[in-house]
């Protein structure tokens, strides 16, 4: 049990869809010691709640889950 | 769009909130913005769907309020919308 990572420290990571670019090496986005390999979703909060009327417009309650496909990168 | 139309709007706006704070809730399920939110939308959309109910008719069969009549199986279904 002891390679279990403790997955609520991802919490505190900040990698932000808006920057233009992850940052891709492991030392810089303190994920050093998660294995490579294995996908990592970061814990959501409750935060950003649209206005229900937005919300059934939008598909979601949650602004940050409101990523539309825009048929390129969002840069 | 008359008043029926209306309401089933702001129904399907109230309960789609409702639905979408539930799956956070289910992994979240102790987190107190999620669950005071929870309350809210579920008053309004309980308040909502009575004054429906009261109004149109039945939007299940189990909503069937008048005792001599099972008015589920009277015209229109609440899905019927009129084009």
């Amino acid at each position: 049990m002891n390679k279990f990572y403790n997955m609520q420290n991802c919490k505190t990571m900040h990698m932000s869809p808006n920057n233009n670019a992850y940052i891709m090496n492991s030392d810089k986005n303190n994920m050093s010691h998660f294995p490579i390999g294995m996908s990592y979703v970061p814990w959501q909060n409750w935060q950003k709640i649209y206005r229900s009327d937005i919300a059934l417009n939008r598909g979601t309650i949650f602004q940050e889950l409101d990523l539309p496909f825009l048929g390129q990168e969002v840069i | 769009m008359d008043e029926k139309q209306q309401l089933m709007k702001k129904l399907q706006t109230a309960d789609f909130a409702l639905f979408d704070t539930v799956l956070y809730l289910d992994t979240h399920p102790t987190d107190q913005s999620a669950l005071n939110y929870y309350d809210q939308i579920k008053q309004i959309s309980s308040s909502i769907r009575e004054e429906y109910i009261s109004k149109f008719g039945p939007l299940t069969s189990c909503d069937v309020e008048s005792s001599n009549m099972f008015s589920w199986v009277s015209n229109p279904w609440p899905w019927e919308v009129d084009a």
